[in-house]
């Protein structure tokens, strides 16, 4: 899958993230997440009770974290 | 950029118009009203929204009793959750128990088949994956509904024969519909006439996504007397316009009811997801006053 951009509204600033989908033969699909080219964590989605969830090993705020996942799902659907 | 997405200068540009029929549909459509009626289905794409509390659903309601408070107002719901894993079969069965709780019986989950299939596999040699992510929604029991398959936006008309061996292994008793992105699908008419023959010959259905940028997609094909709609408003400034694109559809299916259409599946998004409950509430007040659909009105908490 090829890299995309999504828009997010990060502190009251709209910004433009690149995201790079990583493998493909995970069931886990992660993403590698660029701000300005600087790398700002993996995320990935999972299916818990309240649907899509979504995680990051790396430290992103809470907030952010859903808004990129929202970013990405909203690029997707 | 975001699939059909219009910058908002360019929206009240865009000509919203619904096109005339397409050459299926008067083939679909038998010219009389369907003697058991038509069913309406309308729901949103995502049940877990922190920022609906307070105003959808009830204050302090706690993360895990969100479907249930969602299922207590929406009759549908697309279940996107599908597209990026194929769920455990305990999370289905939460999910359905969750649905259990809120007491609607005629609530429906329209599960989006996994992109392992759509867009990893691009449908070659997935026997195996349909076969779990089928036995994972079978656990969602009477509230399982129709799944759609969403293919990728560089999948072109050049893959048809990969279509074809995947429909043919499809298994029979599982309702399908299918929205195809790439222009060449729509732009060739001998691509678009095989496209929809298959569609007919299969009983699987065709998904229009209704998207500002991306007008070639509202095809007006039925392959079969069911309709999928996903549609996706831009909200904000925009939303009369919005609810005026909601109205001629509500015209339309009116005349497909009166040539038997049987089943209208309506999904509502916008382009900020968030406020897409806003758009729920026109649309089922609308569709219950002009279409006697029978649906639970989508309310906020006042």
């Amino acid at each position: 899958m090829e890299p995309f951009q999504v828009t997010v509204t990060l502190e009251g600033a709209v910004e433009t993230l690149r995201v790079e989908p990583q493998s493909e033969d995970r069931e886990k699909h992660e993403y590698k997440i660029y701000q300005d080219g600087e790398f700002l964590g993996t995320v990935w989605p999972d299916c818990l009770d309240h649907g899509v969830c979504w995680f990051s090993s790396d430290e992103i705020a809470e907030d952010t974290l859903l808004k990129i996942g929202d970013a990405i799902e909203k690029y997707e659907s | 950029m975001e699939f059909g997405r219009a910058e908002p200068s360019a929206i009240r540009l865009i000509d919203f118009s619904l096109p005339a029929n397409g050459r299926i549909t008067s083939r679909t459509l038998p010219g009389d009203p369907s003697p058991s009626g038509c069913q309406f289905h309308v729901g949103l794409a995502k049940w877990g929204r922190k920022e609906w509390v307070g105003d959808f659903y009830p204050p302090n309601t706690r993360e895990r009793d969100f479907l249930t408070e969602y299922a207590k107002r929406v009759d549908s719901i697309e279940l996107n959750a599908a597209f990026y894993s194929i769920p455990e079969p305990r999370s289905v069965r939460r999910w359905k128990e969750q649905v259990d709780g809120s007491g609607n019986k005629n609530f429906l989950f329209f599960p989006k088949v996994s992109r392992s299939i759509s867009h990893i596999h691009r449908l070659k040699d997935c026997g195996l994956l349909v076969k779990q992510f089928l036995e994972a929604m079978s656990e969602l029991k009477e509230y399982q509904g129709p799944s759609f398959l969403q293919l990728s936006e560089n999948f072109s008309s050049e893959n048809y024969e990969r279509l074809v061996t995947f429909l043919q292994a499809w298994p029979l008793g599982h309702k399908l519909f299918l929205e195809v992105r790439h222009a060449s699908w729509y732009s060739d008419e001998i691509e678009r006439g095989r496209l929809f023959d298959l569609l007919a010959k299969h009983e699987v259905g065709s998904v229009m996504s209704d998207a500002s940028a991306r007008r070639d997609c509202v095809h007006m094909e039925l392959p079969t007397p069911e309709l999928f709609i996903r549609f996706i408003g831009n909200g904000g400034h925009h939303a009369n316009s919005d609810f005026a694109r909601v109205d001629e559809w509500i015209d339309r299916i009116l005349i497909w009811v009166e040539k038997g259409l049987e089943q209208v599946n309506f999904f509502c998004h916008q382009h900020d997801e968030v406020a897409s409950h806003e758009l729920g509430i026109y649309v089922t007040e609308q569709f219950n006053k002009r279409l006697d659909a029978g649906l639970r009105e989508i309310s906020l908490i006042r």
